[in-house]
């Protein structure tokens, strides 16, 4: 299993390279710094030419540029930001990157535990009153833009629930680290929304699993020998079903850890989201870009890998080829 | 996510057990799977909604007196009236008119998205799963760094420095998801290939092509139309997710994002205008899932889960 996952991260290493390549090439051919310095400073003689030349090696071709891009990027060197008054871009990112795992580490623990009791509630009372609303609960997440129900929570606890009380318990945006009860109430509803989107997903997934586990033969064999019902359901049921879920779960852990992009940008989050699309979109500026992209890159690949491990050490029957 | 395969055929045993008497007239697979769609019932309510919402988009602007890019300053800003249906916006512009050419993008980005995906999904899956070897390993690779590119991303980095048209966006949209139906269609045509009607249309020196085309094709468009039904949904939530960032069509053109963006400002004192465009693009997903769901039923009642 150890040379699956070293051949596994081996073969990774391919992908990881051409997608960031193929991603440098597009964001440094849009992304022209020269010509905006034409254009925003048309008296600038050519040291200031000479200077971004220096500074973001303008001059070479871009697979030159990107090959010194990823040396810098691999011993942690992330470059200098354009648009952040030539900061370097490593400690800005870690930096953001703590902020977004404030909100994506607890989103997917909360994911994990929820999508494992609702689905199991849900199987194990199938067309049952509440089976219904567990599964309206996962059409309707799947079916509701993630920036949609970020809105709809600011609107309820910022006006209508300060209008009909008088009381704003949480903060409707941005980081707040004064106390705890600050930090807390601000990361509640970004949490909230991350985990609904998720938690719909595999929710739906679960469920399916545990159905199918439920009817599987050793179940009925199980019942048919007059096993407690309870010892079917922890023994027997749980430790089959939880293995498809797990593999999704590392999955969510992964999409979680790079995706905040939507929830950080309604909740005015200071973390990787934001960082990508103000600075990086918004404001041209390539290595915070690259910087955010390899991230999730990297991140989606691992816990891609980490599932298919995973799925393997708990099912004994799953052999690798 | 190949190996976790869960089939959903036992959870949903009334809709798989065919009452067919010994004696009963047989019935081919598309009837059987037009009887099970029928019974489904979230999917005859998807396909109602669904059409009915096409309806609406598409005649309620023609019995509005009002155009979709019609500015009229002294009625701006207006909440829900008997005169301006869904209120007005900045520029005084009809809402009602404007929700309804939104959702008339939404639901065509949906169907070419859905569409021109389930093509390249379909041809590139099947080529990769037929032809094992060099072109296998290619399609998988190129599978592979689709995984790991941000889609919102790479629209984003294009939006921001071209402007986009509906067709654009669904292209683009399709360009980046095609590698899910792919997935399916080449797991399945791996499947179908080594089974005795491929071997004996072979042994009856038939071309690849032609196996491809007639005895291969049919058995994954199924799967195929499911995986493009569900990626219809997705791609309407990350069209209206990238326009809510500014980042969609042209003005005065709109869509449902956009009326979201241009509404989020004042969302404290008229949140209809945000309810109104998020909840129909919500409605619209729905639908379409609801939709999908029934289709993978009838059509594919053995299907594995797909993460």
């Amino acid at each position: 299993m150890v040379a699956y996952a070293l051949r596994r991260l081996l073969g990774a290493i391919p992908v990881i390279l051409v997608s960031t390549f193929v991603m440098y090439a597009l964001v440094s051919s849009i992304n022209d710094p020269i010509a905006e310095l034409r254009q925003s400073c048309p008296q600038c003689d050519s040291s200031a030419y000479d200077r971004l030349n220096d500074l973001y090696n303008l001059d070479q071709p871009i697979p030159q540029r990107y090959l010194s891009w990823l040396g810098g990027a691999v011993t942690g060197d992330l470059g200098v930001s354009t648009s952040m008054g030539e900061q370097e871009v490593a400690p800005i990112f870690w930096d953001r990157a703590k902020n977004s795992a404030l909100l994506s580490i607890p989103a997917a623990l909360i994911v994990i535990v929820f999508s494992a009791v609702l689905s199991i509630y849900s199987a194990l009372r199938q067309y049952s009153l509440g089976d219904y609303a567990v599964t309206g609960f996962t059409y309707l997440g799947l079916a509701m833009p993630t920036f949609f129900f970020g809105l709809l929570l600011q609107v309820f606890w910022g006006i209508w629930f300060q209008n009909w009380t008088g009381l704003k318990p949480f903060w409707t945006g941005g980081l707040h680290t004064e106390s705890i009860g600050d930090l807390l109430s601000s990361v509640a509803l970004p949490i909230t929304t991350l985990v609904i989107i998720s938690l719909a997903a595999d929710t739906r997934f679960g469920r399916a699993a545990m159905l199918e586990t439920r009817n599987a033969d050793f179940i009925r064999t199980a019942r048919a020998k007059g096993v407690p019902e309870r010892t079917i359901v922890l023994k027997h049921l749980l430790r089959a079903a939880l293995i498809p879920m797990v593999t999704v779960w590392a999955i969510t852990f992964g999409t979680l850890l790079g995706g905040t992009l939507v929830t950080e940008t309604v909740f005015s989050w200071p973390g990787l989201g934001r960082l990508l699309i103000f600075n990086g979109v918004f404001d041209g500026d390539v290595n915070i870009m690259m910087a955010v992209i390899l991230f999730i890159g990297v991140i989606t690949v691992l816990f891609n890998l980490l599932a298919d491990l995973l799925y393997g050490w708990l099912d004994p029957r799953v052999r690798y080829g | 996510m190949g190996e976790s395969a869960v089939t959903e055929a036992n959870s949903r045993p009334q809709a798989m057990v065919e009452d067919v008497a010994f004696g009963d007239k047989p019935q081919s697979f598309g009837r059987q799977a037009w009887k099970r769609f029928r019974s489904h019932k979230l999917a005859i309510i998807g396909i109602f909604m669904f059409f009915s919402m096409v309806l609406m988009f598409w005649i309620g602007p023609a019995i509005s007196s009002y155009e979709f890019d019609e500015i009229n300053i002294v009625d701006r800003a207006q909440g829900p009236s008997s005169e301006h249906w869904f209120g007005t916006d900045d520029l005084g512009r009809d809402l009602f008119v404007r929700a309804m050419r939104g959702g008339q993008f939404s639901i065509t980005i949906s169907v070419v998205t859905g569409l021109m995906a389930a093509a390249l999904g379909g041809v590139l899956g099947s080529i990769a799963g037929y032809f094992s070897g060099t072109v296998d390993t290619g399609v998988t690779f190129l599978i592979n760094c689709l995984l790991t590119i941000n889609s919102l991303a790479i629209l984003l980095v294009l939006g921001v420095k071209f402007q986009m048209t509906p067709l654009t966006i669904a292209g683009l949209i399709a360009i980046l998801s095609w590698y899910r139906g792919a997935r399916v269609v080449r797991a399945l045509v791996m499947q179908f290939k080594e089974r005795e009607f491929v071997l004996a249309a072979r042994a009856a020196g038939a071309s690849n092509l032609r196996i491809i085309k007639g005895h291969l094709l049919p058995n994954v468009a199924g799967s195929l139309l499911v995986e493009a039904t569900l990626l219809a949904g997705t791609a309407i939530i990350l069209e209206s997710t990238l326009s809510f960032l500014g980042l969609g069509v042209l003005p005065p053109e709109t869509t449902l994002g956009t009326l979201i963006n241009e509404a989020k400002g004042s969302i404290d004192t008229n949140p209809t205008r945000v309810l109104i465009p998020g909840g129909l693009v919500t409605l619209i997903v729905l639908a379409v899932n609801f939709v999908g769901d029934g289709l993978r039923d009838a059509l594919d009642p053995t299907h594995e889960l797909e993460q």
